[in-house]
């Protein structure tokens, strides 16, 4: 709407000076004068303007003259097409002062006589609002090269002119104060090119040009209208009516047309909904043969699914049974071979007690011996007792020699009535080696057990090994050496060490 | 007030000039009663123009495309960092719908007022100019991307279709009743090679009255009419 509205101005502008009539035109003399200073700035930049004729700054337009009707009352601005100044302008402006200072009251011979209210600026332009509802806002100014410029209310130039006749200067107007109106001086009809324009632009500055513009074809006779015959408006009033029945007849047709196409389309909607229809019951019976199909197949392969998951099952409680009896003979076959290896040791044990027990029998028997040797002794000491000192002492020192090896024997019996060591695998411990000994004495005895490994013997000691009982010492990454000790446990020896 | 009078006299006289050929006569109606009419008609029912270039184009408008992204990136921690890319312009063109005359003068192409001539000076319509703005927001964990896309679509602006304006020759015209309640006149157009000037009437009788009157100016201002319309 903007847009349209600074179209708008620039239409306001030139149609703020279009006639309603050219009759009301009166060649009015353009050299009366207002008479003192105070008009001349009553009228602001229109008492620069009055006796000027400018041109369009393009290539096309208008000429625009301003002219006193009744000097310092009324001005004329009157508007030419082309560059011809004839004596009928093609539109008038008509200005007179407002009531207030500085207002002026613009009077448009178009638009129905419409008028604006014009307020003088204090930058010497002239701002326009038109009364009404249209207020159609322009702005007029002269700028320092002269130029008479006409913007839209945003300040956007519509139109420049540029003066192509010598100007009235301002100071002719306030100095000639002559109340009788002089003839106006006849305007130029060809263009020509423009001089230089009154104050305010400095006397240096090039004066605005006007390109000599070839003359434009004249333009055709108005055309008017003729007055129509009784017969001719009968004829137009028989054309309306007929236009009319026409226009409803094919209005008629056109909604039977468009009924017979709502029918058709009807029509052709439920053709295509039984279609529809069709296709979707053929689409459901397909699809439910599919899903008849499809929950056919799935049955099957549930069933499949389920039969290998059975035999899956199956297959997986056999081998879980398999893997159970394997399980159960190798920890049967375990279990003989720790049967048989305890019945072995025990057999062992029980032997080597046996051999124990034979060689405590056997020193018992050597004990009984050496004392039925040392009763003989004795008996032999008694019989020879006074005689033979000496052999006596020798006989003692023989005697002691005896004990002495009953002692010894004593001491070292107890290695004597233990069993050999019984080295196995650890079988709960991985890399743990043990070694068993069996106390086959008949007193309880102290026990040194120690076992070569890779960083060396490790030993263990029992100083409680129960007759008949058997002990073991264990280590781990044992190389296989082992050496046992044992004595009495009442003995004060020392347990020896590898 | 004037020109609603003006209407309703030619109005009157419209529908009393073939129901009462007599009493037209008496009344004598003028060119420009009838440019009166069609003038204030204007102001009271539905009008549209279409301006028909040589290529054809219907209220044909030329525009630019213009556009720009501003882009803002941040992290968790740390300055925000903007950038603007310019959109590249691009020419565009589009077909306004809906023009209608606001204000038609009977004045010829040269200025001059004539009641064979009806000058559309005044045209409106709906602003056509578009715009467009989009807000993009990519956030992650630890950083952010804010988009904001404007771009705008601007046209030649109306006074295309009104400097200079076109004016309706009277003389060489076509009238055509599109449908009961609607009435169309052709003519060349100036700048123009075809100016069309619709008027959408509330009901038949209307448009009746403003065909007669565009059919009255036809025939008063083409002598060598053949009555044909």
């Amino acid at each position: 709407m903007r847009k349209h509205w600074a179209a708008g101005a620039l239409a306001c502008a030139l149609i703020a000076t279009l006639p309603a009539t050219l009759v009301a035109q009166t060649p009015a003399s353009t050299t009366a004068q207002p008479s003192s200073t105070d008009q001349l700035a009553k009228w602001g930049l229109y008492a620069r303007l009055v006796g000027q004729t400018m041109k369009s700054a393009g290539a096309e337009g208008f000429t625009v003259r301003w002219r006193w009707e009744t000097p310092g009352e009324v001005l004329l601005e009157e508007w030419y097409r082309g560059t011809v100044v004839t004596d009928k302008p093609s539109y008038t402006g008509t200005f007179r002062l407002g009531a207030e200072p500085g207002t002026f009251l613009l009077k448009s011979s178009a638009m129905l006589g419409k008028e604006w209210l014009g307020t003088l600026q204090d930058d010497g332009s002239v701002n326009f609002v038109g009364k009404g509802l249209l207020k159609m806002p322009f702005r007029v100014r002269i700028d320092d090269q002269g130029i008479y410029e006409m913007a839209d209310a945003k300040g956007r130039t519509i139109e420049r002119y540029a003066a192509i006749t010598e100007p009235a200067t301002p100071v002719a107007v306030a100095e000639t104060p002559s109340p009788s109106p002089a003839p106006a001086p006849a305007p130029k009809l060809e263009p020509v090119i423009a001089s230089a324009p009154t104050a305010p632009a400095p006397a240096k500055k090039p004066a605005p040009v006007v390109a000599k513009q070839a003359p434009s074809p004249p333009a055709p006779p108005i055309k008017s209208p003729r007055r129509l015959s009784e017969a001719e408006l009968a004829f137009i009033g028989q054309s309306v009516q007929k236009s009319r029945a026409s226009s409803i007849e094919q209005a008629r047709q056109a909604e039977l047309a468009a009924q017979e196409a709502s029918r058709k389309f009807q029509l052709e909607y439920q053709a295509s909904l039984a279609e529809y229809a069709r296709r979707e019951a053929e689409n459901a019976q397909a699809e439910a043969e599919f899903e008849a199909e499809r929950a056919q197949k799935a049955a099957a392969w549930q069933q499949q699914a389920q039969a290998s998951e059975q035999a899956l099952a199956d297959s997986m409680q056999r081998l879980r049974d398999t893997t159970a009896n394997i399980q159960a003979q190798q920890a049967a076959a375990q279990a003989r071979q720790r049967a048989q290896a305890d019945a072995q040791a025990q057999a062992e044990r029980q032997r080597q007690v046996e051999l124990i027990r034979q060689a405590n029998q056997r020193q018992e028997d050597e004990a009984a011996r050496l004392v039925a040797q040392r009763q003989q002794y004795e008996q032999q000491r008694a019989a020879a007792q006074a005689a033979e000192t000496a052999r006596q002492q020798q006989q003692q020192r023989g005697a002691g020699d005896v004990a002495g090896a009953g002692r010894a024997s004593t001491d070292t019996d107890a290695n004597r009535c233990v069993s050999g060591a019984e080295v196995r695998e650890n079988d709960t411990t991985k890399g743990n080696t043990a070694a068993y000994v069996s106390n086959g004495c008949g007193t309880p005895v102290a026990m040194k057990i120690c076992l070569m490994t890779e960083s060396g013997w490790k030993c263990g000691v029992n100083f409680g090994v129960q007759p008949q009982a058997s002990w073991s010492f264990s280590a781990f990454h044992a190389t296989g050496p082992v050496f046992v000790d044992a004595k009495p446990a009442a003995s004060n020896r020392a347990l020896a060490s590898p | 007030m004037r020109n609603k009078w003006i209407g309703m006299r030619w109005l009157m006289f419209a529908v009393l000039a073939w129901n009462a050929p007599a009493f037209a006569a008496k009344a004598a109606p003028t060119a420009a009663g009838a440019q009166q009419y069609l003038a204030a008609m204007a102001q009271q029912v539905t009008t549209k123009v279409f301006f028909v270039d040589g290529s054809g184009r219907v209220n044909y408008v030329t525009g630019r495309y213009t556009g720009q992204v501003r882009t803002i990136k941040g992290r968790a921690f740390g300055k925000q960092k903007e950038s603007v890319t310019t959109l590249p312009e691009q020419v565009v063109e589009k077909k306004v719908s809906d023009i209608h005359a606001s204000v038609l003068e009977a004045i010829d192409a040269y200025g001059r007022p004539t009641a064979c001539a009806t000058r559309i000076t005044e045209v409106a319509a709906p602003p056509y100019d578009e715009t467009k703005s989009d807000a993009g927001n990519d956030t992650r964990a630890f950083s952010f991307t804010l988009t904001y896309k404007d771009e705008q679509w601007k046209y030649e602006p109306l006074t295309k279709f009104t400097t200079p304006a076109q004016v309706i020759d009277w003389s060489n015209v076509r009238v055509v009743r599109v449908s009961p309640a609607a009435v169309t006149v052709v003519s060349n157009g100036q700048a123009f090679a075809q100016v069309e000037l619709a008027y959408f009437a509330n009901d038949p009788d209307a448009a009746d009255q403003i065909e007669y009157a565009m059919k009255f100016l036809a025939l008063s201002c083409n002598a060598n009419a053949a009555k044909g319309f």
